[in-house]
């Protein structure tokens, strides 16, 4: 997905592409990476790698190792997230009320956004912390084969949501001509019930539900999002159990929010 | 953090990419907490010129870091900004075995239970939680704390090494001397207290209307030393017995996460 960005349009800032590239791949789990590692995540040079990483040091969007010369993620990107994260009143009303139905469906309910080919936690609540991993603020969910990305998918405008499936088309091939196929199908059932659901098509081993705000908040569609283990009972019995009280907690957002 | 090499000025350093530093200055702008920026603000808020800022702007919400409203005609921060967050949050396992400890808290307090970790003279909230007080604005995950002046700061003082301490005291004075001056004496206060009785305090010294405490842990995880801090509005706290308690409390609580941090990693 990476190099097909930079194609084709040569306005973009090289350098600053390079740089954001070199921060993105550091993977949740790694130990500190030296200039060898990102150089060959990257497929950048080890002289360009060694300017960049200088630079993110210096700047404090990474940070040395303790005795190595190996880098770590930096709290700076952290300072960024901060205006996105504090200026949403909507993460603040919601965070009650999926902390609620995430102990009463003992699954984790979570706020996600659309960004470009993934949806992306902004905040999750876990009924119980050790059910199911716990999505982070910034982990990523695919758009056609999760609840949330469906939901944002059925809801966009027909104009951004054959962009971004062209953009998924190119840059994830087997992701596209896997789920694409079945778009139609949840778009309807979308239209008729107003909730998409995934019955363990991201990960093998649990359920996802989910309903989008009605509007955008600060030009974001957000969506909120269920997911419990499969474990726990069959899809559709927990399909009838949770979306009521998933679409009461959305029009209880709504509500908060004054739109109604 | 664009402090060192400020408003686009090429940087002396010739190892130091100025283009790759300017991209992120912008995405710094919106720290004051504007919702959206123009390219002439944000021209502006950086000191870059106008034709530097849009095209980096461009390059910024193709990579997902911006968004750009075509109705208002104007950038905000764009959903990958989170992602890029995602890395440094899950390599911090303190915040997932404190989280549950930390809403109890919250809940038991009726305040806001924070932890921390010391950046650049300041120190950087990297996880929340809070009661239902929807009343006012309240610092979220990626806030920024003054050292001197906040609880949280002052206990990181109080347990940091004295090499640690030692340096950011002395980079403190030397690029803020007013503020060093007016708070050596909360700061030495501090550590009597944290000698004393194990937590530092705020009382309303950072933000006027809330009182804290804080208690550094009782060892670094990955060479941080991370710091707790409890915050109750004022209107909670009748008189000072309640800070106290409030105290206790979020002592027991670090006790806790270190003991379960230590299950989970042997070598703590």
């Amino acid at each position: 997905m990476k190099p097909t960005r930079r194609n084709g349009d040569d306005a973009l800032t090289g350098t600053l592409v390079q740089g954001i590239d070199l921060l993105a791949c550091f993977h949740p789990g790694d130990a500190a990476l030296g200039n060898g590692e990102l150089a060959r995540r990257t497929g950048l040079s080890p002289s360009t790698v060694a300017r960049l990483t200088h630079t993110l040091v210096t700047l404090g969007y990474l940070r040395r190792a303790p005795g190595q010369r190996k880098y770590r993620p930096g709290l700076a990107s952290l300072l960024l997230a901060h205006p996105l994260l504090a200026n949403l009143r909507l993460r603040q009303l919601a965070r009650p009320l999926m902390q609620q139905l995430a102990q009463q469906i003992r699954g984790a309910v979570s706020l996600v956004l659309h960004d470009r080919m993934n949806m992306i936690y902004v905040d999750t609540a876990g009924g119980n912390d050790h059910l199911l991993t716990y999505p982070e603020i910034g982990s990523a969910l695919p758009l056609l084969n999760s609840a949330a990305g469906r939901a944002w998918l059925c809801q966009a405008e027909p104009d951004v949501r054959l962009r971004v499936l062209n953009q998924i088309r190119v840059g994830l091939p087997e992701n596209y001509r896997r789920f694409a196929p079945l778009l139609a199908d949840v778009q309807r059932h979308f239209e008729r019930a107003g909730y998409c659901a995934n019955n363990c098509l991201w990960r093998e081993d649990a359920y996802g539900f989910a309903v989008p705000l009605s509007q955008p908040v600060d030009g974001h569609v957000f969506v909120f999002n269920c997911g419990v283990p499969a474990v726990d009972g069959p899809f559709s019995e927990r399909e009838q159990e949770i979306v009521p009280l998933l679409q009461a907690l959305a029009r209880s957002v709504e509500r908060l929010l004054g739109w109604h | 953090m664009s402090a060192s090499y400020p408003r686009g000025v090429p940087a002396p350093d010739p190892a130091f990419s100025t283009t790759l530093a300017n991209g992120l200055a912008i995405l710094a702008s919106f720290r004051n907490g504007d919702p959206v920026l123009s390219n002439r603000d944000i021209a502006e808020r950086t000191g870059l010129s106008k034709a530097t800022v849009s095209r980096l702007t461009h390059t910024l919400t193709v990579l997902g870091l911006l968004q750009f409203d075509p109705r208002l005609r104007r950038y905000r921060p764009g959903a990958e900004i989170l992602a890029l967050c995602h890395p440094l949050l899950v390599g911090m396992p303190v915040r997932q075995i404190a989280r549950p400890l930390m809403r109890e808290l919250a809940l038991v307090t009726g305040g806001s239970v924070s932890l921390g970790v010391y950046d650049n003279l300041h120190m950087v909230y990297v996880e929340t939680s809070r009661s239902h007080d929807l009343a006012s604005f309240r610092p979220d995950i990626g806030a920024r704390l003054p050292l001197l002046c906040s609880a949280m700061g002052r206990a990181w003082l109080a347990g940091a090494a004295p090499a640690s301490r030692d340096a950011a005291l002395a980079r403190m004075k030397q690029e803020n001397p007013m503020e060093y001056d007016r708070s050596m004496q909360s700061v030495a206060q501090a550590q009597e207290d944290w000698r004393q009785h194990g937590y530092c305090v705020s009382h309303g010294d950072w933000q006027v209307d809330v009182h804290a405490v804080a208690v550094p842990m009782g060892f670094a995880v990955d060479g941080d030393l991370m710091v707790f801090n409890c915050g109750v509005h004022v209107a909670r706290l009748r008189d000072g017995e309640g800070l106290d308690r409030v105290a206790v409390h979020l002592r027991a609580m670090v006790r806790q996460v270190e003991e379960r941090l230590r299950e989970t990693r042997p070598e703590q």
